[in-house]
């Protein structure tokens, strides 16, 4: 059976069928997710069923995906959101 | 042709639907998961045996229901449209999904919504730290992936909390300690609501069997915890902090979970303007419902399931299956041959009420965190501590709507989901008022989030 991965950060996570990407991210012991947008504060999943809104990830290139509700497939590319700095300097 | 839609496939949401799928009415159920079971069954379907084992006996009694009700909707008995989310409800019976980045709406002469429960926030000092999450994440990651989360400490209160500790066990990660809020004194005075019948004896019986099964895991159990607080270790651990017995003790782990009891997922009922009362003995808000579940002020709105009242999910079945029988009713057909009579389901159902008066009591959630410390993050989404709030209260906010003017709690992602009950509480306790007459959050759609695109790619016929 092939290994099942996709990346976060740059980073190879593996994961078996049917899991959330927050499932194999906390599989792999991986806390912190993002960054609040208001305080920059580290922020990871919490409720894990889709209401706290704290598991933010970019997920291919969308922003705002709750992982904890988003199946993780081969070759996805996740990144961590990070406060609005990172939008004012793109548009330096 | 009568049509109904079903908001929501766990427990409730399924009895309904298969009890309705034996009629000529229209039946559709609108899920938000991949798949049935809701959250308490989530992947039931594709658990091995061993997993089963692990979950337990009560997880393992939702596959009799998922099966059958799978093989329903095969023959097209029911429709049922997963991975949807529904982002409004009108009073006129209109639901307004999303799914795959399209969006749909379709016009029912009943809903029943079955949407469920939440956990009841614990707003503690560092409760926003990653690795702060609530007990019934840790048991969703045990169901999604059979991730059992390694190092943990669980804070809180109630029957859930020992049962997540328990599966923890069985998956081979034992808790590092139970920081429980409960005192022996809300134990004797959960006993007077204590009736002895079969189910609540079975009940006890399961309970004592869990708590026996940790004593021989070795967990170290703290009771009476009070003044929880919580900072990031420079290892990417917690340090816990709390007091017991007037010693102030910590506990470092990498996480910590939290859960003081699950109250009904408002968002909906709020949003569609039915009144709401206040349960004293579960500290929430709940819809206004009659006792067959229908929504007061409407004719077509019911109610089934946690998301009406906590009382588990055996007694969400039992709703289920009266809302149903009550929809029937109402649309002048016979029930079906060998049916529970609706009297003898709401006698069933109160028997579940009973206990829940019992565990209510025994668990009630602790005003040391109902009511939070000053620098306490209490709308995680918006970052706006307790301070803040008390400051808007005593400037002149009467109520949650003109907190959230004046601070911005309430108007983020989550759209005071883990706010909501904090802030109605903390302005009653600041204005000496009762919660009741503080109102909560006026909540209105979109209630979940829908980009523009989805919005434009919308399809009106299913």
């Amino acid at each position: 059976m092939d290994d099942l991965t996709f990346s976060f950060n740059g980073r190879d996570i593996p994961f078996s069928d049917g899991m959330t990407v927050a499932t194999a991210l906390l599989q792999a012991n991986i806390k912190t997710f993002r960054e609040t947008q208001v305080l920059e504060k580290p922020r990871g999943a919490f409720c894990m069923m889709g209401a706290c809104f704290d598991c933010l990830v970019i997920i291919d290139s969308k922003p705002n995906q709750q992982a904890c509700q988003v199946i993780a497939a081969l070759g996805m590319e996740v990144k961590s959101q990070t406060s609005r700095t990172e939008i004012l300097e793109n548009l330096k | 042709m009568t049509s109904v839609a079903i908001l929501g496939a766990g427990p409730a949401g399924m009895k309904a639907a298969l009890t309705l799928s034996k009629s000529d009415i229209s039946v559709t159920i609108i899920d938000e998961q991949p798949h049935l079971g809701g959250q308490i069954y989530r992947n039931i379907e594709t658990q091995s045996d061993t997993q089963l084992k692990k979950m337990g006996a009560d997880f393992a009694a939702g596959r009799a229901l998922t099966s059958e009700l799978n093989t329903v909707i095969q023959s097209n008995r029911v429709r049922y449209i997963s991975s949807a989310i529904v982002w409004s409800v009108t009073p006129e019976g209109a639901v307004h999904w999303k799914s795959d980045g399209r969006s749909f709406s379709e016009t029912f002469d009943h809903l029943i919504i079955a949407t469920g429960a939440l956990e009841r926030p614990v707003p503690v000092p560092g409760w926003t730290l990653p690795g702060v999450l609530t007990a019934g994440a840790a048991q969703i990651l045990m169901k999604n992936g059979g991730v059992a989360l390694k190092d943990t400490v669980l804070i809180g209160s109630g029957p859930l909390l020992y049962l997540v500790a328990k599966q923890l066990c069985d998956y081979g990660s034992p808790p590092k300690a139970l920081l429980e809020t409960q005192s022996f004194e809300d134990l004797t005075k959960g006993i007077v609501h204590f009736r002895p019948t079969r189910t609540a004896l079975s009940y006890v019986f399961k309970g004592l069997c869990m708590l026996s099964a940790l004593r021989k895991s070795g967990i170290k159990r703290y009771c009476a915890v009070e003044e929880v607080s919580i900072e990031a270790t420079d290892t990417d651990n917690l340090k816990i902090n709390f007091t017991t017995g007037g010693k102030k003790q910590a506990i470092t782990a990498a996480y910590a979970l939290q859960h003081a009891g699950v109250v009904p997922n408002t968002q909906i009922t709020r949003s569609l303007d039915i009144e709401h009362k206040w349960n004293k003995l579960n500290h929430c808000f709940e819809a206004n419902i009659d006792s067959n579940g229908l929504a007061s002020g409407t004719d077509k709105i019911w109610l089934a399931g946690d998301g009406a009242t906590i009382l588990g999910a055996d007694a969400a079945k039992i709703s289920g299956e009266l809302v149903a029988l009550a929809i029937l009713k109402a649309t002048g057909r016979s029930t079906p041959p060998n049916t529970t009579s609706i009297e003898a389901l709401i006698a069933k159902r109160d028997t579940y009420a009973q206990i829940r008066r019992f565990l209510d009591t025994c668990y009630r959630p602790k005003d040391w965190f109902l009511t939070p410390t000053a620098d306490t993050v209490v709308c995680r989404c918006e970052e706006v501590s307790a301070q803040e709030v008390i400051n808007a209260t005593k400037a002149g906010a009467q109520g949650p709507n003109q907190a959230k003017a004046f601070t911005r709690c309430g108007m983020g992602n989550c759209q005071g989901r883990y706010c909501g009950l904090t802030v109605s509480n903390l302005m009653a306790k600041v204005q000496r008022k009762p919660v009741e007459s503080i109102g909560y959050y006026r909540i209105r759609s979109p209630i979940k989030p829908i980009t523009l695109g989805e919005l434009a790619d919308y399809h009106s016929d299913q």
